[in-house]
This record gives structure tokens, sequence and C-alpha cells, in this order.
């Protein structure tokens, strides 16, 4: 199940490594184009892909910064990429992003690219004009250097070479041996240095066709007393096929190839260190002391001891109080659209301007519900599309979302505040990653984000023929729970016509309003009525009517041939339709259709029908009970599909009494 | 909330009020343009109120500019209803980004972003600013909205320019202005409100057409050189000019377009050869600085980098065919689906646009420079049938382009489905496009990679619940105006079982949604005709029997036809039709007709066959 495998080491402390191993000396080299690579085709590689990249190599390395007190981080990168045709042309735009903490911005030195072409029998050579090279601001920490490579047509060679020198340690660079057109060759190689300690997380389904650490003793280094070699760090891999976007994953983060680098720790020429990382209950430590955390969330105690009034909640039970601090908190703050473990705005700016991110809002709940005496911690984790979370390395990077855990009774409930018409006790969904770490003093939680309980729709039909018979009036109740409810609740908050859009398309035709229950109710279930009017078919005497009116699913969702990646549906549901029909006057049920059943530990499927007196009641429900599925499943959950695609939508037969003899 | 404004809606009567007024709305919008000592400067302020959260959408305020422009006393504050100030907006919280659209690689334009939310429904959102032009070439294009979903209540532009500065102005759903002047100033004041946008409908005007509007040019301006609007003849002089240095094409490679060409005699040959040649060496790409937007970058450019932007490309292809002698002309159009139809009778920049036009033998040849893979002159759905603005040095004029045919945009589709026992079904497509369909597809298989080709192709396939076994695009030759798609499926349950009987419907015409006629509210726009004819195919490996077989139908009249025909066997039901929606503009009076006509075919073309094996 478990697709990558994951390391982590301290890099200066891993001489254990293989020594003096000789690099593999890849087959291609920078600026020399053979007849290999002109010949290479899209044909060669699975997929037809536009272009390849024939090499990508990064290295990644320390010098001597120009004040000579410390370091700078150098990236340096040679890639060669093959565009086979027009499907690749995008791949011969070049975007190099450089990050600025508004001070001083990282520098590009060396910049070169260059497009060949086969012309007349002979390799052609067209440089790009650093003329054409143009800055695109992306926001206040990220500048874009963009360009064209010149002279791109079908089958053209495109290289280029660039080096950057970053003041941020932190920001040592990340490599992706995987892309979205296949990689011949991928290399990175890290030279460390004694002074910084990372440690990286690489995320692979197979091992690195080369992966190597050994000392360079071929230079001598010193900086200040300390006298040092250089530690090479190196990771091959080959032939990487390309990464496919598949439907229901978390993120492409959660699968690409890629290798990421954390600072642990810094240590001095003096001997003293600094540790960047140390342990889940120190950074726990650090966040409770942070100014944008743990005194954010103290200083909303105080605030809240002065302008909240306890009285409001007196005598509730604790999930009333939850319930009214989740509203009391959506009614008051919005959200402004971002996310964040930090608060981004002092308490002071966040009560005046009444609006802030994600931190701003779930740690005043924090707050709130600490100082209405109930026991509530902050949860930090990672959003579905930010890719999750390993809980191996204490690092506080990944994480990108704070919510509140609260006791209740004798559960735990997660809350958010940001998302108007969700339930209290329910996160949005795009907090359902893999876990989340609980926020305590001298404890080291985690806590399941990934919710079981299914998110059902029910809906009850009652169709009634017309006189005339020539169509069917049916009431239909929809209810909806949890995220199904959210859905609907945001549905309806849009326009509410938009309710009536899936049955319009269904070719049924509305009568009168529709008519909705706790659409402003956040806490509890939602629900809905209308009556439609739509056509049966009556072919020779016999009435064709189909008895859940065309709502079911009728597309299959899993349409690959076949899967690698586990398939994520987000959250387990239900749905559920259960049809009373009255049969008209003068007619009988020719017969009632095939039960079905399916129950194991993925799905259940349950079909049936029962007819007494002049009423047929035809039941039909179905539940995925995992948010997540093994890529083996894929093809079970595909045929199941086929199976409630077309028993749901089948038809009812009706036929003239006189013309039925059938017991 | 949402009662009080069911009850509003009662009394407006108007369905389009509804969801967009509850949201948000601009209480006023005011414009106000100065001239003075040869420079523009805008004066700005819009006062926006977000009635709930889904309003908030609205509240993210954009202000464009270019580099050289400079932009001062901007102040955004929060206010409640009664214009009680809540907040101002801090400098911190002003974002300024490059504004780049998503077809170009750069441009030098940025935007200031200002994001403002605040929680307490309703509430104001107040802005100003002072924008100083570093030149101009237009001095407005108005529409005083701030997206087709809000509601203006108060507009004013007003212009003011030095005494006997001639301007010229377009408008449209809008009164004259009030004209004022004094000692040295002429004043033109416009108000107006739009309490309601109508929504776009199928094939309807845009519905920019539909709200009021001002343009104004000044009659003479100074942007890179002097120019005037005066006449379509003076304002293609001036263009005439950008061009005039930027046939700058290397002698090298001029010589190699003379001998490519050399074998060949006819001019046209030679077009098509030099086309080919353009299609084969460069791409697309968009780079727009300073004056870029209008002044094309120079062939030498293009011949080096092998890419540009529409300007740069056509004006490249221009100076390859000089350089074999033949002459084209430049011409501004205005590329894509719903078209504004081109103002004769005000000159000015009404375009987004420009392809080649090359007078051969009394026939006129269209070149459009962007497109790497469509044939030599090919006139697709996006530039045909409008005018275009041809720029001669002395003689520029609007020209007409052609128009297509029923037969130019006729899709073909044959199906074979070999059905089998229990619902199980091969089928086999065979589609041959073109027009709109052509250009889609077509891009699709030059520009895409195979996955993004299958998943397109599994998403257009009109079956439902399929696997699909293969599936083949295919070409005959780049000089080809049709592309070809073959796609075998296996149907997981073919029909409908009714009882014992299996129901065959085929599938649908594809006819665009039209609106009942007491819901339409604007009139039909189609600039091409919709053609397609089918030929579908039954084989039933076991012999049925048909419960009935519909007669042929024929129907023609003034919007279109259609003919079908039905035959059976008891191995075989084979049913033809074809359709034809002849297009252009339909009026409201005419509305429910062209609708009943649509509703016909629809019907016609709704059938349903039933089967039964028991003989």
């Amino acid at each position: 199940m478990k697709k990558h495998w994951l390391i982590a080491l301290p890099l200066l402390l891993s001489f254990s490594a293989s020594f003096g191993v000789v690099p593999d000396k890849p087959r291609f080299v920078y600026g020399q184009i053979t007849k290999e690579d002109l010949e290479l085709k899209s044909s060669d590689f699975p997929g037809d892909p536009g272009a390849a990249y024939e090499f990508d190599r990064g290295k990644s390395g320390f010098i001597v910064n120009k004040q000579e007190s410390g370091f700078d981080v150098t990236f340096e990168r040679k890639t060669r990429i093959k565009i086979f045709n027009k499907a690749g042309y995008d791949y011969s735009e070049i975007e190099i992003p450089l990050y600025t903490d508004g001070n001083s911005i990282e520098q590009i030195y060396k910049l070169e690219a260059c497009t060949y072409n086969w012309e007349n029998g002979k390799i052609t050579k067209t440089p790009l004009d650093l003329k054409n090279v143009y800055e695109e601001k992306i926001n206040a920490n990220w500048i874009d250097k963009k360009f064209a490579m010149p002279n791109v047509k079908d089958g053209s060679i495109i290289e280029y070479s660039y080096t950057i020198i970053s003041p941020y340690k932190f920001n040592l660079h990340d490599w992706y041996f995987q892309h979205r057109i296949p990689t011949v060759y991928s290399e990175y190689s890290v030279a460390m240095i004694p002074f910084y300690e990372y440690v990286f997380t690489l995320q692979s389904p197979a091992n690195p066709d080369v992966q190597e650490s050994y000392e360079d003793r071929s230079i001598s280094r010193r900086f200040g007393t300390v006298e040092y070699h250089n530690m090479i760090h190196r990771f091959v891999m080959k032939d990487v096929p390309a990464f496919d976007d598949e439907e229901y994953i978390t993120s492409d983060e959660d699968h690409l190839r890629k290798i990421d680098f954390q600072l642990a720790a810094i240590h001095f020429s003096d001997g003293h260190s600094t540790e960047i990382i140390s342990t889940w209950p120190d950074l726990i430590k650090e966040l409770l002391k942070d100014h944008d955390f743990g005194k954010y969330i103290k200083s909303s105690k105080s605030y809240l001891k002065k302008n909240f009034n306890e009285n409001e909640i007196k005598g509730k039970s604790d999930n009333e109080k939850l319930a009214y601090a989740v509203d009391y908190v959506k009614k008051n703050f919005s959200w402004d659209g971002r996310y964040g473990k930090f608060a981004s705005k002092s308490l002071k700016e966040f009560t005046r301007e009444q609006t802030g991110n994600i931190g701003n809002l779930n740690l005043f709940l924090t707050a709130l519900l600490q100082q209405m005496g109930m026991d509530a911690e902050p949860v930090i984790l990672s959003t579905r599309s930010n890719g999750q979370i390993h809980s191996e390395y204490p690092m506080l990077q990944g994480f990108n979302y704070v919510a509140t855990l609260v006791k209740v009774g004798d559960k735990q409930v997660l809350a958010d505040a940001s998302e108007p018409y969700c339930p209290f006790d329910l996160l949005p969904d795009r907090c359902l990653s893999n876990k989340g770490l609980v926020v305590k003093e001298d404890a080291q939680d985690w806590v399941n984000l990934r919710t079981y309980m299914p998110s059902a729709t029910i809906d009850n039909i009652r169709i009634d023929f017309t006189s005339d018979l020539d169509s069917i009036k049916a009431k239909i109740t929809r209810k909806a729970t949890l995220y199904d409810a959210f859905r609907l609740r945001k549905t309806y908050k849009k326009a509410p016509d938009n309710l009536t859009e899936p049955f319009k398309e269904h070719g049924m035709t509305m009568l009168g309003d529709v008519s909705t229950e706790n659409m402003d109710n956040a806490a509890e279930r939602v629900g809905m009525q209308v009556e439609v009017q739509s056509p049966d078919e009556i072919i020779k005497d016999r009435i064709y009517v189909a008895p859940f009116l065309n709502l079911p699913v009728s597309e299959n969702p899993f349409k690959q041939n076949s899967r690698t990646y586990p398939v994520d549906i987000t959250y387990a549901k239900t749905r559920t339709f259960v049809a009373t029909i009255t049969i008209p006057d003068g007619y009988t049920l020719q017969s009632l259709p095939d039960e079905y059943t399916v129950d194991n530990k993925r799905i259940h499927i349950e079909y049936k029908g029962l007819h007494s007196g002049n009423q047929v009641v035809i039941t039909g429900t179905y539940a995925l009970k995992s948010p997540v599925y093994a890529a083996s499943d894929y093809g079970n959950l595909q045929f199941y599909f086929t199976q409630i695609i077309k028993r749901f939508n089948q038809k009812l037969v009706f036929v003239k009494s006189d013309g039925l003899t059938k017991s | 909330m949402y009662k009080y404004l069911g009850i509003l809606l009662l009394f407006l009567g108007s369905p389009f009020f509804a969801k967009a007024a509850v949201d948000a709305m601009t209480v006023r919008y005011l414009s106000n343009y100065t001239i003075e000592k040869g420079r523009l400067t805008l004066e700005k302020k819009v006062v926006i109120q977000i009635n709930n959260q889904e309003g908030l959408k609205y509240g993210t305020i954009y202000i464009p500019y270019t580099a050289k422009d400079k932009i001062s006393k901007l102040e955004v504050q929060i206010e409640k209803p009664s214009g009680e100030l809540i907040r101002k907006i801090k400098k911190s919280e002003i974002q300024d980004v490059s504004a780049i659209s998503d077809f170009s690689l750069y441009e030098d334009d940025y935007v200031k972003k200002i994001p403002v939310r605040y929680n307490r429904f309703p509430f104001r959102i107040s802005y100003s600013y002072q924008i100083s032009y570093h030149r101009f070439f237009q001095i407005t294009d108005w529409i005083p909205i701030i997206d087709t979903d809000v509601p203006t209540l108060n507009a004013e532009l007003r212009i003011s320019t030095p005494l006997h500065y001639p301007i010229k102005i377009y408008r449209q759903h809008i009164e004259k202005a009030k004209a004022s002047a004094d000692n040295e100033t002429m004043t033109y004041l416009w108000k107006t409100s739009i309490p309601k946008i109508p929504d776009e409908e199928v094939f309807s005007p845009s519905v920019y057409s539909l709200l009021p509007r001002v343009e104004v040019v000044p009659k003479n301006f100074e942007y890179g050189s002097a120019g005037s609007f005066s006449s379509w003849q003076t304002y293609g002089k001036w263009q005439s000019q950008l061009l005039e240095e930027a046939d700058d094409l290397p002698d090298s490679e001029k010589s190699k377009v003379k001998q490519m060409v050399s074998h060949l005699d006819s001019p046209i040959e030679k077009a098509r050869k030099i086309y080919q040649y353009l299609q084969d060496n460069t791409r697309y790409i968009n780079v727009t600085l300073g004056i870029g937007g209008l002044k094309p970058y120079p062939a030498s450019y293009v011949s080096t980098n092998k890419y540009g932007d529409c300007k740069a490309l056509t004006n490249y292809m221009k100076a390859l065919l000089e350089a074999a002698g033949i002459q084209a002309y430049c011409c501004d159009i205005y590329a894509g689906g719903t078209h504004r139809p081109v103002l004769d009778s005000f000159p000015s920049q009404q375009f987004n646009h420009v392809v080649l036009m090359l007078p051969l033998n009394q026939d006129t040849t269209w070149i459009e420079c962007t497109n790497n893979s469509i044939p030599f002159g090919y006139v697709g759905t996006s530039i045909q049938n409008r005018k275009a603005f041809l720029i001669d040095e002395q003689n520029s004029q609007l020209i007409h382009t052609p128009s297509l045919s029923p037969e130019q945009v006729q899709n073909r589709c044959v199906i074979d489905y070999n059905v089998h026992p229990n619902q199980k079904c091969e089928a086999h497509y065979h589609y041959t496009f073109r027009g709109n369909a052509f250009g889609l597809f077509n891009q699709l298989y030059t520009s895409y990679p195979a996955n993004v080709q299958e998943d397109y192709i599994r998403d257009f396939l009109p079956e439902r619940d399929f696997t699909l076994k293969s599936w083949k695009l295919s070409k005959a030759n780049r000089e080809a105006s049709t592309i070809t798609l073959d796609a075998t499926l296996e149907l997981n349950h073919f029909g409908k079982m009714y009882g014992e009987d299996l129901a065959i419907s085929p599938i649908p015409l594809s006819i665009p949604r039209f609106e009942a006629p007491n819901e339409r509210k604007l009139p039909v726009q189609m600039s091409y005709p919709i053609c397609s004819q089918d030929s579908i195919v039954y084989h039933f490996t076991q012999p049925v029997k048909l419960d009935e077989i519909p007669d042929s139908v024929s129907i023609h009249n003034t919007f279109g036809s259609l003919e079908m025909q039905a035959t059976a066997t008891d191995k075989q039901l084979t049913l033809k039709r074809r359709f034809i929606i002849n297009g252009g503009d339909i009026d409201l009076t005419s509305y429910p007709a062209f609708y009943q006509f649509i509703r016909n075919i629809k019907s016609k073309t709704n059938l349903t066959f039933l089967t039964t094996t028991k003989l």
C-alpha cells in the first residue's frame, strides 16, 4: 500500500556511506550533441510524449559569501530537452523562480541556453539572446526569470544552464527527478560542508539507480580555523516515466519522485551549534512560545476575557458550547482566503479588521474554547493540495494550516471556523489529508484527519401518475449530511435556483417552488423538497418508469484502464434512493426487479423492491466505505459502478391488467 | 434574508435581477478624464456594496497600469452603507504584481491587487485613485460595470479637453453627452445606470453590446508617431508607418526564400510553399513591450528567434512573400466566436488579431500566421464572415472575409453498432470534422500529447459507461481541411431493457440548448451555420423484430433543414439524417418560429426503437 519509501539522514554524520566511488559517467555531455540525441524519437517512450528530458543535472553546494562572513548556497543546473513535436513546445519556455525576502534577492549567474537543430545535413546552433530574458514579479517573495528558446521546431534539442547564488540557507534546492514528460537521466548532487546540517526526504517508489555519499578529498578547504572537505551526496534516477495526472489523488506532490531538504542545524566554527529541528516536543514548545501562535492564543484569551460574555453559554452542553463558539467566530470574522499555521495579523489588527487567515481564525477559536473552559488544542496539518505530512521527521515546513481539536464529552472533535456553510464539527474537505499534529506542551500526539463517517444523501421519491397517464408527478425529499450537506448549502447560497438544476437537467419540469430546511443552520443536516413532473414512456399499452427518475449516477467515475496510485475519494460516501410508486388503476406491475446485494469491507450495495397492494417500493443504496482505496481495488470499484449504473437506472414496467395473466 | 429578496423579486418581475443584486452592486462608478498639455489623466472613484458572503468575490480590486504610467492618490476604505468609515486599507495590503495574460510569455503590464475582506454585511468598499498615462491613443472605452454579474446604480463619465481639441465619440445605449465650455476647457458629461445586466444566452450577442458604452478617441494623436482617427484611411496610414522599418528580413533569408520558390511558377504555389516554411519554422510566443501592443517586432527578430506574436509573425510572413515578389497586406481583425461588428463610422482600434491578405488573380487568399497546422488559405470560424481592416499606406479600408457555407462546416459521423445479446455491444465511430470542430480537433491532434487527446476524446464521445478500445485521429495531409476520428468502444450496457424488449435510442443530434421563447431575452447571432450528417447502423447478431419504423422526414424552411430516413431488416437497422441550422441574425420577433423549428427537429430525431428477439 505504501508507495514510497522515505529516508532522512543527518547528512553530515553519515560517514558510513560508500567511499571514493567514481561517479557514473552519463552518456550525455552538456554542449555535445550526438547522433543518438538527434535520433531520439517520441515513440521511444510510452505514451508518445511531446518532449523528454534527456538529462537534468543539478548540483548544490556552498561558497564563502562576498563579505567572507559566512556561506551562500549555490545551485547549478544543466538541462537538455528534446522537443519532438508541438505538444512539447511548452517545454521550450523556461521559467526560473528566484526568492526574495524583500531585502536581498537570489542572484542568477551564467545563464546560457541554446537550441540545436538538424538542418541540411548538419547541426545548427541558435543561442539565446539574453536581451530576450524577462523578469516577472509573481508576488512579494517570488520573481520569475522567463525566456522562450529561439528557433524551436519539431525535433529541436534545447539546452540551458544557470547558477543561482542564494543567501537563504533554508532554501537548499529541492530536486524533482520526475516531470510530466519522461526523463532519461536525472542527477542531483549536494556538496555539504560541516557548518550546516540538513535532513532530506526522498519520495520514490523505488531506490535511486545511484545513491552514494563520499568525502571529496581532492580539495582541502578552510573557513576561519576549521579545515574541512566537502561531503558529496549524489542521487541518480534513470528512465523515469512521465508523471501522468490521475483522477482521485490528493496532490501531485505526494507522488512525484523528488528529494526535499530541510535545514536541521548550524554548527559554528567556534564549536557551538544551533538546532533548527530537534524533536516534536521541542517544536511544539517553540510554537507555543511563538508570537503568532501560542502568544496569539494567550492574547486572544485576554481579549475574550474582556469582550466575551460568559453568560451566553451558561448551562450549555459541551456540544452546544462548541457549536456556539464556531458560530461566534464565523459570525464575527471572515476568512481572507489564505492558509497558514501562524496568525498573519496581530490580534489587534484581526479584531479591528474582522478578517484574517486560517491561523487568525482557528487559533482564536482555540482560545475561545479554552476560555469557555473546554479542553481545546490547536492541530497543525497540511492541506490535501499541499501534500501529506511525514511524521518521521520533526519539521514544520510542510504544515500550512491549523485547526482545533476539542474534547466534547468523551469524543475528540476537529473544528474549523473558516467556512460559514460547513457544519461546526467538521473540517472543510481541503483538510482531509493524512494526519495532524496536536500542539500541546510535553506531548506528541497525532490525530487522524480522515473521516470514515460517510457523507450521505438520501432521496425519498413519491411517484404518482397523472390522470391521462402520460407523465408522472414526483415529490422528492432530499436529505444530506456532512460534506454532502456542506455542498448542497454552498449550491443554495450561490443561487437558490441552482438547487433545481440537477432535476431540470434530467428533463423534469418543476411544479412550484423548492422548499428547504436548515440551509442557514450549519449544525443540522440539510433538507430540500421539490415537486416535479416528468414524461413517462408508454409503448404498446405498457408504461415504463425509472423509479429513481434518472437521478442515480449514469457515467462510471472510474474510467482508466489501469491504475498506479491509490484512489482517494476524500471521504466515505453513501447514496440512497427510496421510491414509492402508486400503480395506476387498471395496471399491474409486470415484475419486481432482481434484488442485488454486495457487502464487503470496501463497498455496500443493496437494491430491492417490495410490492404490496397498489404500491411498489424500490430501495437502492450504495456506500463507499473508505476515503482511500488501494490502486488494486480500482478494477473492483469500476465493476461495482457498472452494476450500480445498470441496476439503479432500470425501469419498472406496468402492464394493462386485462392483458396480464402472470401469477 | 432570502425571503425578503423573494418579495423584491415579485415586484421587479425579472429573474435576472435576482442573484446579481443579492450579492453585490456598484453604487457609484465615476470616471473623470482630463486632457491637459497633451497628457491624459484619469481620476476614478468606485463604491461597491457587498451584500453577503458570496459577494466577497467582487471585493478584490484590480488596477491595471503599465510600467511608465503613474498612479497616485490611491485610497481604499471600508464603509458602512451609510457612508460611515469602518477602516482604511493599509499600504501593506496592496499587492503589486505583473499582469501577464495567459497567452503571453511577457508583457510590461502590472496590476495593483487589493483584496478587501470584511465580515458584517452589507458593507461598502470605496476606492479612488488617479492615473497619469505616459501616452495615449484612446481616451476611453467606458463600460461602467465591474463584472457582468454586478449592476451599477450610478455611473458618470466626464471628459475635459482643451477648447478646440477635436475628439471622436461612439456611444451605445446612452444619451448624448451634456457638453459645456468655459474659457479654456470643454467638458462632456454622461450619466447612466445599469440596474440589470442581461445574462448571455445561447448564440446571443455579447452582453457588452447591450450595455451603455462610450468610446472616445482623440481625432489626432501622437503615439510613437503622429496619427489621426479622421478616417480609416488616416488610421491605416499611421499603422503602415509602424510597419515601415519592420520589413528588415536578413539578406540570407531573402535568398533562401527566392531559392525555395525558384522552381515554382504561379504566385499561389509560391505563397503556399512559403507558408509551409513559416509553419515549419516558427511558433507563436507573445511578448508585449511599450507600444508593442500595436507595433510588430521586426522581421529580423522573428528570423533570429523563430517566434513572435500575431503581428510579428504576420509582418514576417509579409516580408517573406515580398522577398519572392508577392505583395500581401496586413489586416486587423476581431477574431473569435461572438464578435462585435466593426463600427464602420468610428475608425479606431477595434481589433484583437492580425492576418495577411493576398490579392491573387481576383481571388483573395487569407493567411493565418499563428497556426502551424492549418492548410494554406484556410479561413476558420474565428475570422470568417466579418469585416477586417486592410492596412495599405494610402488606401487602407474595411473589407469582408468570406463566409463559411454549410458544406464547409459539416461534421459527418458514421456509427456501426454490433449488438449482441445481454445488452453487450461494440460500437465503431467514424467522424469527419470540418469548420469549428476541425479547428478544435486539429489543434488537439497537432499540439497535445496522446494522454490529453485520449481524455478529450473519451469525454467527447456521446456514449456513457463504455470502455474505449482504440482510437485514432488522422489527417490526409497538411493541406486537408478535414480531420477524422475513429474510435472503437465496448458499451457496458447498450440500450435499455424494457421488460424483455431492448429499446434503442439513437444518439441525439447535438443541437445547442436554445431558451424557450418566453425565457429568451436576446436575439440570435450565429455567424456561421451548423450542419451535421449522420449515418447510424445497428447490426444485430441475433435476428430481431422491430416494433415500428418511422416515416421519412423532410423539413426545409428559412431557418434550416432536416432530412431523415430509417430502414430495417431483421439483421440491420439504419438511420440516416442530415440537419442544418442556417444561422445568421434572428431577432426576437422571429425567435418563436425559429425555436419551433429547433423543437421540431429535436422531437423528430428523438426516436426509440423497440426490438424483440421473439420473432
